[in-house]
């Protein structure tokens, strides 16, 4: 390539020279053109000597050399994206230039719904990630890379490979599916898998305006992510690759074996003063005079974590001309989880293809993608993670035992009592793995019937194939956890979406004004139906396909819905000055009955570019000064299908006779009259670049209100209906309010540039309205009218009893409020208990006495950004933070139960005992009567953070050995992330994949027991290490 | 420009075709996987599956599969709890919390048979059928489950709505509770209806269905718990002189899944080894639930099952008192109780190879007491830990029957014919024949005679704790104090702890719902 350029610039220059000998004048002044901040030499950087015809460019080392007709001729350097540069001769034979990259952010062309606009005429709120940005994350996801970047979003996750991190939008406006609908070269399709290295730019669309033209789905916004596209000129050759490593860098504090039994111990032999059944059951593994008395000294936490792994390379080609371009990236991801076993890992191959294509009114082109994922899954057993098992294995037991039908050592109820599950056996034995086989294609053609009105036709087919296998093994891993027949889950489905969208834009200027006149229309049809096979009875040695289980079923389905849509959007401008955008959308969905399928989505926005009026023409401090306002209103149907319809569940089979009948039942109850649930939102927000646009503030302000809010309710038990199965009503009103405040500095002396980012937002979430009226509870929550969405709940702890006679006051206060036999807290009371207030003053502990016990949504969120570079060297540091949350740490409080023989805390070594009043840790005492691990404040932490999630130098090398080498670019560098998390939260990591809508804070546990149809818990987010490499050809 | 004209009337015509093409009905779509209610409830075949729909109900972890016979034996001073799960060790205690999972899956569980027992009575009466017999079959089947239902749930909670329509609108989603007398009547009113209806057997085919048989009996112990005798005795009276029901002569029998729906069933609920890979635990029916019961697994002790459930040794006591006529211990010992005698074998172990303690822990083998009772210990498997048990669950027999009756003729102090229904059930057990001199026996001895009958004959079936409940043994101090001799779970008992908490779910999404006094 270098050859091709060689070839094309030296007859330029030649000619050039011939053009400036032919005045005659033989002052020569030569040297060389670098970049600001790189140091890079430019290539082909125009120079002309100033008022004349002269001019040459520079060569492929970035020098130059030009016939100047006088000594006190001025030089003028011009190159694409850099700041032109005026330099006075002054009779220097050398002159040595350094040219500065534009700040081009005012004329920065963004993505928005079915077009692009000047970011400068913007009149919703858009923030805009830059590639460098996003790249920055070591992640499957890229929302990863979202991460404290976007005033307003909010990204939550683990550390799992292959985790699908939790994105919300300025809050919690839908109770059902609140993540933001992705648009990928304007088609709406998942993102989870998605190379990060493909993409050119996110834009976060936030408010009504700016996502109404996606009116259906974009109550929870929505962001569009644009893909590398092929560029003008010779072909690219980039290769970008990372590998590091990663490890969880924290531990929970937990016994060694004779501080185990120790604990164990007393809260058996304190069970045994009220409760005698325990006579004699010190349990023989921790029982000194038992033959079985266990020395074992296990340190799950060591023997489970290990180091991971984790890579990143992509290799991309790229290119075109003045009618096509194209682009073709390939794409290995790998990351290998932090736990000793099959998994969790994560393996990406993918390959995206684009082009466009123009002949003159006519253009077309695609994108291609093809994504292979195989996922192995941490394994799990009932209803724990192999993380809460580690981490309440009890250190009596060992890890192996060549006796036992699977090698590994299993607790006993006998012997140890413990629930313990064999980690490390159960992580090598069980395998889940997931197969992800993804095409997407989208192809579009587009002819200008004239030169202002254009007509767009766009096909997308996005298919995923789901194989999901699972093999149980024989297997021994604990007396709760064992399996005596081994099983196979062969699990696949295809989910398919197809979607129609024809478009036609009018887009002209007339004098002082602009129009843009954008209208379409669209169809969508998803459909997703799988196949489940399972066997069981393998014989040993396994072959693993369900043809070799002793008996196979099989069972599948289907679903299917559609959405079909009509929108317009008027964008006009007024002497670049005053900005209105209009827009309207209207739905019509499959999942609503015939009589409410319709919904209608408005918007409006306006904005006045102050910068621009004649008073302001003078202030030249200030590059851009916009107001803008918007109001609209967005829909949601995010509900599965056919909830409008009451069905027959054929399923509700019987043995007869000694054989199967069929039977039937409505299991579920419906609402027929569901409707689109609304949001309405109002923003206002400014814009200001100020100082040659180095100081850059954003700052807004926004309401929504999301009414007829779809919300699955809870019926009474006694209408026999299961909670999770109560019908779908529109039966909520959610308001959401915050604040956003985005600044940014960017400044160069010399060869040192700079530039700091930071953003905070507010986030003020409360229920306006709720069911029936009844509140919802959820596992230690309760969302009512004038709380926050899952606030927390629960009782609250007065302090730990110290002696009877303070029981015997309190029962004795409760026989006189409610009669006979009654006791304030529980008949097993006793000294070290915790006492609960008595909220309602009745002299009992009941329900009643349960109260509000913090958010679990923080209300403060913030992100910070800084990168620095000095002649080859930049660096760059990320980081983010929310405050004002609490989280409930559910390992801790399975460690800190004290009722058990799992695992204790190390905490739990300063629990009270007659001899050790001075604590507030309760004592420990089988089975726990008095309740003390009850949901309350206990264990509750303060869920503030702030993280640097990534540290990052890199070296760009001097393009004078590189093109030695014949190489382009090629920086190399190193991260770290997770390396420092300030925070009180004493858990694993304080940002974790929340699990749920109600129950938002639970950083899981396996104890005490949940409903086991939670899937719980997940590995923290490692810290890492890498190194990585971006090489250009 | 004619061109141009051309060009854009193409593309409209384009469009317009497009839309054209767009049928109108492309958004009406039905759910290809299930039936709409409009379209059910209008056929013979249909009333049949949804008459079906509300026995599959009874095995739900809730109902028969787990928790009903648990919440029963746990309580009662037999068997006790040494389960780390308080679902089952704070309910054994009578130390539980409104939030405790048992009772909660339990409500839901039994109100969801009522609600399907609703729907089918209230749309069985719009068909038409080939025969007025099944008609007629089909409502008795639905009023005896319904009343079963309420039978028990009224037994658990004792303060519960009276639900008997499917809700009409989403106001009658939310009930109050009402006295339980009512309740009781309303027992009382769809089993008696259902015995009219009944057919009194069934062809091999659909043997497992409610009978006459089964309707009458479960009306007479509402009359025996509404202390209402005289029909209470008639009534049992009617199922004795039905002249189907018989006592096994081998007594395990009532226990396998070898002699299901015998002579001696009143009423089973049916459990068969599918091998599905889901047990039907919760929630909506899948098509790969298995119908297997985990009382298997969750009564048989470590480690051969969970271990929730443990035998407290008076029991072992009880049985020993009298011998056979061939001078042996009572048959019935060996089925109900696992424990150190020799020739005892469990999942192809002996008992000492299964607890193989050396030293001072063989000590232990003296003091350990499991369930045997409905343990598929002689099955040839090593264990239960693949949670499918078969084994139907014999809700009602015919000893019980015999028993109930005697009890309510001791009650009408009808001595002799007590003294003669119990030792048929003694006769059985190859016990002596004790009868002249039972009925020479005061009512006090003969009722001594019929409670130990009750625990040798019945432990472990689910009737020990309504017993101690209808015998008033709860607000009698020296009974109280036999109780906590037997079972120190007891010594936490307090008055009204005897009822099940209405589970805080119920209470947190009802206003109108009512905690019971004592929680």
């Amino acid at each position: 390539m270098n050859k091709v350029l060689r070839l094309t610039i030296t007859p330029l220059m030649f000619l050039l020279f011939l053009a400036g000998t032919g005045y005659g004048q033989n002052l020569t002044v030569q040297g060389r053109i670098t970049d600001t901040r790189t140091g890079d030499f430019l290539v082909g950087v125009n120079i002309v000597v100033q008022g004349t015809v002269t001019g040459t460019i520079s060569d492929v080392n970035g020098n130059y050399s030009i016939n100047v007709p006088s000594a006190n001729s001025t030089l003028v350097f011009s190159y694409i994206g850099y700041t032109i540069l005026s330099v006075p001769v002054n009779g220097k034979m050398t002159l040595n230039v350094s040219l500065t990259q534009e700040a081009k952010k005012l004329d920065e062309i963004v993505v928005i719904g079915y077009g692009t606009q000047k970011k400068s005429d913007l009149t919703g709120s858009i923030t805009v990630v830059k590639t460098e940005e996003v790249t920055k994350a070591a992640s499957n996801d890229v929302t990863k890379a979202l991460q404290g970047k976007v005033a307003g979003l909010s990204v939550q996750s683990g550390g799992e490979p292959g985790a699908t991190p939790i994105v919300k939008l300025r809050g919690i406006s839908s109770f059902n599916n609140t993540t933001p609908l992705y648009i990928i070269d304007g088609v709406a399709t998942p993102i989870n898998d998605f190379p990060m290295n493909d993409i050119e730019s996110i834009q976060v669309l936030k408010d009504a305006s700016a996502a109404a033209i996606y009116g259906s789905r974009a109550a929870n916004g929505v962001i569009i992510i644009t893909t590398k596209r092929g560029e003008k000129g010779t072909m690219k050759v980039n290769f970008n690759s990372y590998a590091g490593v990663q490890n969880v860098a924290k531990r929970y504090d937990v016994c060694e074996t004779t501080d185990y039994q120790k604990l164990v111990n007393l809260a058996t032999t304190n069970a045994q003063q009220t409760d005698p059944s325990y006579s004699g059951s010190i349990l023989p593994f921790n029982n000194p005079s038992d033959p079985l008395f266990s020395t074992t000294n296990t340190n799950w936490q060591k023997e489970c974590l290990k180091t991971g792994f984790i890579t990143d390379n992509n290799l991309s080609l790229s290119g075109g001309n003045d009618k096509s371009n194209f682009n073709t990236s390939f794409n290995y991801f790998n990351q290998i989880g932090t736990m000793v076993g099959n998994g969790p890992n994560y393996k990406r191959y993918a390959v995206t293809v684009n082009s466009d294509h123009t002949f003159g009114k006519f253009k077309f082109g695609e994108t291609v993608s093809y994504t292979y994922v195989d996922n192995q899954l941490m394994t799990f057993v009932k209803d724990g993670t192999a993380v809460s098992f580690m981490v309440e294995a009890i250190p009596t037991l060992g890890i192996y035992d060549a006796t036992t039908v699977d090698g590994y050592a299993a607790s006993n109820k006998t012997f140890d009592g413990s629930y313990s599950a064999n980690v490390i056996g159960m992580n090598k034995l069980i395998e889940n793995n997931t197969k992800r086989y993804k095409f997407f294609g989208n192809a579009y053609g587009e002819y200008s019937i004239l030169p202002s009105l254009k007509y767009k036709l766009s096909l997308t087919f996005d298919r995923s194939d789901f194989r999901n296998n699972q093999f149980n093994p024989i297997h021994n891993l604990g007396w709760a956890y064992i399996n005596s027949t081994a099983k196979m889950n062969d699990n696949r489905s295809a989910a398919l979406t197809s979607t129609i969208e024809n478009t036609l834009t009018f887009d002209k200027k007339f004098g002082d004004h602009t129009f843009n006149v954008m209208v379409g229309q669209s169809a969508l049809d998803f459909n997703n139906n799988y196949t489940n096979a399972y066997a069981e009875g393998f014989s040993q040695p396994y072959f693993k396909v369900i043809s070799n289980g002793a008996s196979r079923t099989a069972s599948g389905g289907e679903s299917e819905n559609r959405l079909v849509s009509y929108f317009g959007r008027l964008i006009y401008n007024y002497q670049d000055k005053y900005l209105l955008t209009a827009s309207i959308r209207r739905d019509g969905s499959t999942r609503f009955a015939p009589s409410n399928r319709w919904g209608n989505f408005p918007s409006l926005a306006l904005g006045w570019k102050i910068n621009n009026e004649n008073f302001m023409k003078n202030v030249e401090i200030i590059n851009l000064l916009k107001l803008r306002a918007s109001w609209g209103k967005l829909g949601n149907q995010e509900i599965g299908d056919y909830q409008y319809t009451a069905q027959i569940n054929p399923y509700a089979t019987y043995i007869l006779g000694g054989a199967l009948v069929p039977g039937s039942a409505q299991i579920r109850y419906v609402d027929p009259s569901i409707k689109w649930e609304s949001k309405e939102t109002k923003n206002i927000g400014i814009d200001a670049e100020i100082l040659d646009s180095r100081l850059s503030i954003s700052a807004e302000y926004y309401t929504s209100k999301s009414s007829d809010m779809l919300y699955q309710v809870i019926l009474p038990y006694s209408t026999g209906v299961y909670n999770w199965l109560g019908p779908v009503v529109n039966a909520a009103t959610v308001e959401n309010k915050g604040f956003e405040f985005t600044v940014g500095w960017r400044d160069h002396k010399g060869d040192f540039t700079y530039g700091i980012t930071g953003n905070i937002s507010t986030l003020n979430n409360k229920v306006l309205s709720l069911g029936k009226g009844e509140p919802h509870f959820g596992t230690m929550s309760k969302t009512d009218i004038g709380t926050t969405v899952g606030e927390l709940y629960g009782y609250v702890i007065e302090g730990i009893i110290q002696s009877q006679s303070e029981i015997d006051a309190l029962n004795a206060n409760a026989v006189a409020k409610n009669g006979a036999n009654s006791v304030y807290q529980s008949l097993y009371t006793s000294p070290g208990d915790y006492k609960f207030k008595d909220l309602d003053g009745n002299g009992l502990i009941n329900d009643k006495d349960r109260d509000y016990l913090g958010k679990s949504i923080p209300n403060l969120y913030f992100g910070l950004n800084i990168t620095v570079s000095y002649k080859f060297l930049d660096f760059s540091l990320a980081g983010n933070g929310v405050s004002g949350n609490k989280i409930f740490n559910a390992i801790a409080a399975s460690l800190e139960y004290g009722g058990g023989a799992d695992q204790y805390s190390k905490r739990m070594l300063s629990s009270w005992t007659p001899t050790n009043t001075n604590t507030n840790v309760p004592r420990v005492v089988m089975r726990d009567p008095n309740g003390n691990s009850r949901a309350s404040s206990r264990w509750l932490e303060n869920g503030a953070y702030f993280k640097i999630t990534n540290i990052e130098l890199g070296a760009t090398l001097p393009s004078q050995i590189l093109n030695r080498a014949k190489i382009k670019t090629l920086r190399l560098y190193v991260q770290a992330q997770n390396v420092f998390t300030f925070t009180k939260y004493t858990g694993f990591d304080p940002d974790f994949g929340s699990d749920g809508l109600w129950d938002r804070a639970i950083d899981h546990g396996s104890y005490p027991n949940k409903a086991f149809t939670d899937f719980s818990g997940g590995l923290p987010n490692p810290r890492t290490f890498l190194v990585g490499i971006q090489l250009g050809f | 420009m004619k061109m141009k004209t051309i060009k854009i009337a193409i593309l409209f015509l384009a469009i317009v075709l497009f839309f054209a093409g767009c049928k109108k009905n492309y958004l009406e779509l039905t759910n290809p996987d299930l039936q709409t209610t409009g379209t059910f409830w209008q056929t013979e075949n249909q009333a049949i599956l949804g008459v079906n729909g509300v026995y599959h109900a009874l095995g739900y972890d809730g109902t028969f599969l787990r928790f009903a016979p648990a919440c029963l034996d746990s309580r009662d001073d037999i068997t006790w709890s040494p389960s780390p799960w308080d679902a089952f060790s704070a309910v054994a205690q009578f130390n539980l919390y409104t939030t405790n999972y048992m009772p909660e899956a339990m409500y839901v569980g039994f109100y969801d048979i009522i609600k399907r027992a609703n729907s089918a009575i209230a749309n069985l009466p719009t068909i038409t059928y080939t025969t007025q017999g099944m008609g007629d079959r089909l409502m008795g089947e639905s009023l005896f489950l319904r009343g079963l239902a309420y039978e028990y749930a009224v037994l658990f909670w004792k303060n519960i709505p009276l639900i008997i329509t499917p809700p009409a609108n989403s106001g009658e989603f939310y009930n109050s509770q009402v006295d339980p007398s009512e309740v009781w009547k309303q027992v009382i009113a769809d089993l008696t209806k259902a015995a009219t209806l009944l057919p009194t057997a069934y062809d091999a085919a659909n043997k497992g269905r409610a009978t006459q048989g089964a309707a009458l009996g479960y009306l007479a112990k509402a009359y025996l718990f509404t202390k209402d005798y005289t029909k209470a005795a008639e009534t049992f009276k009617q199922v004795i002189d039905l002249g189907i029901y018989g006592l096994m002569s081998n007594y395990e029998d009532n226990f396998t899944e070898a002699a299901e729906n015998n002579r001696e069933s009143i009423f089973e609920i049916q459990f068969q080894r599918m091998n599905q890979p889901n047990l039907c635990w919760v929630g909506d029916p899948v098509v790969d639930n298995d119908h297997t019961t985990a009382r298997a697994i969750t009564y048989a002790p470590s480690p051969f099952g969970w271990g929730d459930m443990a035998i407290r040794p008076w029991l072992f006591t009880e049985y020993t008192q009298e011998k056979t006529i061939a001078n042996t211990f009572d048959p019935r010992l060996f089925t109900t109780i696992t424990f150190d005698y020799p020739g005892c074998t469990l999942y192809g172990k002996t008992f000492r190879q299964a607890w193989p303690f050396t030293g001072a822990d063989t000590l232990k083998w003296k003091t350990m007491f499991y369930c045997r009772k409905y343990e598929n210990v002689n099955s040839g498997r090593s264990d239960e830990f693949d949670w499918r048990s078969g084994i139907n669950e014999r809700l009602m027999r015919y000893a019980d029957i015999l028993l109930m009756y005697a009890e309510c003729q001791l009650e009408l102090n009808q001595i002799p014919t007590a003294a003669k229904y119990i030792q048929i059930v003694r006769t059985r057990a190859n016990l002596p024949d004790r009868e002249a001199e039972f009925a020479g026996f005061t009512k006090a001895q003969l009722f001594d005679e019929l409670v130990h009958q009750r625990i040798l004959e019945l432990s472990l079936e689910g009737h020990r704790f309504d017993d101690i409940v209808r015998w008033g043994w709860i607000t009698d101090a020296s009974k109280l104090a036999l109780l906590k001799s037997h079972d120190i779970e007891w010594n936490a008992y307090l008055p009204g702890k005897e009822i099940m908490p209405i589970p805080q779910i119920e209470m947190n999404n009802n206003k109108k719902a009512v905690q019971n006094p004592s929680y």
